[in-house]
């Protein structure tokens, strides 16, 4: 009896910490679930204003894209424009060259045939003379000979200097594909250049397969290394010093390699990697456009589809390799123009 | 030798309840006599009279406490409205406690000036400085700056600031027999003591970037051109601002901490308070978390602990957890416990509280900083 009445009061201290512990989770559970509906509204709000937040984010990001594509475009227009004056920039420069090239044979002609003029007068008069002898008509039929000699000498020789500043003139301003022997075409394009390189006491060397040809538009081969000649004279030397460039090509299966080398004053490593970037130069202020190498390096992946990369060593030199297909195929946007 | 006996118990009627958790203790400890504990209270239960209870039982031990948002233990997991005991006894370490009164009158002067005391009465160095300080009456980080102060850079200082169930109203601090209110109560370990620690969030920045245009310490008057109550309105509607959206305070364009609001606001300034201080010009968002991720962060941050511990075999563990993380996970809460026990290496006596904010240096060798929103693990032991 006695332990039974233990047990129960040993039970009902059970049951009375169950009740109590019962009472405070549910008095708990209560106040949890206010607590947690609370955070849940502010949750929900949260999400809804974070929402609308980022909607109105969208339609700002799509207004200053739209903005942005409008500018692009923009500049890309400016950009053609800049191009096409720096293509006619180097026109220009080209006519400079043949009018200088041609003076000096022209000169020598004109001095010829005045020379033969006077011959001819001189003749004219010995004639209406008393004693005409075959010594004096001898000499005369020598200096006539002579003077034809030169006048024909020298209108060949400007006869071919317009020839090739023809062919290097027409092809960068009409473009069209037609096979070319890359050797003589270089030699071609450095005759146009011979007065700048002259005055710049810069020298050539062409090295590669003279017989290698290419089929595609040499008028883009022009503006590369007319571009590439420019870019080195104007940066790699300093004024009064003399230089050496060298171009070698070779036939490397179905591209062709060509590697434009310079002994000047190299390209500092920081400039290395913007060099074909638009509008990079470091002469802005002598009236550099930072547009010469990235034409090149356009007009090679674009218009070529072909790859070019520089190396350059301070105070050593610069090299850019280039490789191109052998048969270059006409740009589509080329193609839709002309059709 | 290193033991840590830990009870818990869910009984709320406090007289039953000590005598469970003496009950526990005594039974663990074997004859033993504690050198140092924690006491983790409810904030229903009659306090005093169970920091006289537990000083009654063990007059020796060097006892610091305070009251909770939710307890948890390796005896009981979690719980709210329970009561949880940590007892130490150790030959090799050794233990102090101490307590700054009135800390609002001077939080940086009281702490510096109590912890200083402590450090000279033990007369050892300390190795790690427990503290459990007052949340709602003065600034928590000018109180750490004060303990950084008097106890030197070199001591690694962690904890929890007592919390009072999300009510907001009063929070009490414990040490020996004392339960007072606007304390700051530490315990101090020396001798052969190896710690570690590890620190993890979950939150993360939603919304836009807003900048603080006008605060004074913790209060924040104006955000984006806009009254700092409209800021949080603006994203939370009519609802008072809580501690479960702390604002991501931006130091450079990928770090921040964050800083909660503490639930105080002013109707007619439209200012919103911190549990800590936000800088005038900083670059803050809002922020949120998901369940997922809080879980996540609460795993790492044992994984870390354990990662880090120097010796072989940790003693025991701590864990600090924000009580806005509790709010965010709900029914969930108890899954953190579950992932922070399976984390550890091996099964290890703990316990720990959900706190208005938790302190720990960032990662070993930092100084000790104030964190929101974040649970703390420790590791202690001595081999």
């Amino acid at each position: 009896m006695m332990s039974d009445s233990t047990e129960y009061v040993e039970q009902i201290r059970r049951l009375e910490r169950e009740v109590r512990i019962l009472q405070k989770k549910l008095q708990r559970s209560e106040a949890d679930r206010e607590q947690l509906e609370d955070t849940k509204d502010k949750n929900d709000s949260l999400q809804r204003n974070v929402i609308g937040e980022l909607r109105e984010s969208q339609a700002q990001i799509a207004l200053k894209s739209r903005e942005l594509e409008k500018t692009v475009e923009e500049l890309k227009a400016a950009q053609d424009e800049l191009i096409e004056s720096a293509k006619m920039a180097s026109l220009g420069q080209l006519v400079a060259g043949v009018a200088h090239e041609v003076n000096t044979p022209l000169g020598v002609g004109v001095t010829a045939a005045s020379h033969l003029d006077n011959l001819a007068k001189e003749f004219s008069d010995y004639l209406e003379g008393p004693e005409v002898t075959r010594e004096s008509a001898n000499r005369f039929i020598e200096g006539t000979r002579q003077s034809s000699e030169i006048i024909l000498k020298n209108l060949r020789r400007a006869s071919e200097l317009i020839a090739s500043f023809k062919l290097v003139a027409v092809d960068q301003s009409i473009h069209s594909t037609r096979e070319y022997n890359i050797y003589e075409y270089l030699g071609e394009i450095m005759l146009s250049l011979s007065n700048r390189l002259k005055r710049a006491r810069v020298e050539v060397l062409i090295e590669g397969d003279p017989t290698l040809t290419v089929s595609g538009d040499p008028g883009v081969l022009s503006q590369i290394i007319t571009n590439l000649v420019m870019n080195a004279v104007i940066h790699a030397y300093d004024d009064g010093d003399s230089g050496l460039l060298k171009i070698r090509f070779e036939d490397s299966g179905e591209n062709i390699c060509i590697e434009f080398e310079d002994d000047g004053k190299g390209i500092d490593s920081g400039h290395l990697s913007k060099i074909f970037d638009p509008f990079f130069t470091t002469r802005r202020g002598s009236g550099g456009s930072g547009l010469g190498l990235n034409i090149v390096y356009n007009l090679i992946r674009g218009q070529v589809g072909g790859k070019i990369e520089c190396f350059s060593t301070l105070g050593k030199g610069t090299r850019f390799v280039m490789s191109m297909p052998k048969v270059q195929v006409e740009p589509i946007m080329k193609r839709a123009e002309m059709s | 030798m290193f033991e840590v006996a830990v009870a818990h118990t869910n009984d709320p009627d406090t007289q039953e309840a000590v005598l469970e958790v003496l009950a526990q203790c005594a039974e663990q400890l074997q004859g033993k006599q504690p050198q140092g504990g924690i006491v983790l209270a409810a904030i229903d239960f009659d306090h005093p009279l169970v920091l006289k209870s537990i000083h009654e039982a063990f007059p020796e031990c060097a006892l610091i406490g305070c009251t909770t948002d939710g307890e948890m233990s390796s005896v009981l997991e979690f719980q709210q409205d329970s009561l949880t005991v940590m007892l130490f006894c150790s030959d090799s370490v050794k233990f102090h406690a101490g307590i700054g009164l009135n800390v609002s009158d001077d939080p940086e002067g009281i702490s510096a000036h109590a912890v200083h005391s402590a450090v000279s009465e033990m007369g050892l160095e300390p190795k790690l400085c427990i503290t459990l300080p007052e949340s709602l009456t003065t600034n928590s980080i000018v109180i750490l700056d004060g303990l950084k102060k008097g106890l030197g850079s070199e001591v690694p200082i962690v904890g929890g600031l007592a919390a009072d169930q999300w009510r907001f109203k009063a929070t009490y601090q414990f040490c020996g027999e004392q339960v007072v209110t606007d304390a700051v109560p530490f315990l101090l370990l020396a001798g052969d003591v190896l710690i570690s620690h590890g620190v993890a969030g979950g939150w993360r920045p939603v919304g836009n970037l807003a900048k603080v245009h006008r605060a004074e310490g913790n209060v924040v008057f104006e955000i984006d051109g806009m009254k700092a109550l409209d800021y949080y309105r603006q994203y939370l509607g009519p609802k008072k601002p809580s501690s479960q959206y702390p604002l991501a305070v931006f130091e450079g364009s990928d770090h921040f901490y964050l800083r909660a609001p503490s639930g105080e606001i002013d109707e007619d300034e439209r200012s919103v308070s911190f549990f800590g201080d936000v800088p005038v010009g900083a670059l803050v968002q809002m922020t949120e978390a998901s369940r997922e991720e809080i879980l996540d962060a609460s795993e790492a941050s044992m994984r870390a602990a354990m990662a880090t511990y120097p010796g072989k075999k940790p003693g025991a563990a701590m864990y600090f957890s924000c009580a806005s993380r509790r709010q965010i996970l709900g029914l969930r809460t108890r899954e953190e416990f579950e992932r922070v026990r399976t984390s550890m290496e091996c099964p290890l006596p703990s316990c720990g509280f959900y706190t208005n904010g938790e302190i720990a240096p960032l990662a070993k060798g930092l100084p000790s900083q104030f964190h929101n929103e974040t649970f703390i693990s420790v590791v202690i032991g001595t081999e």
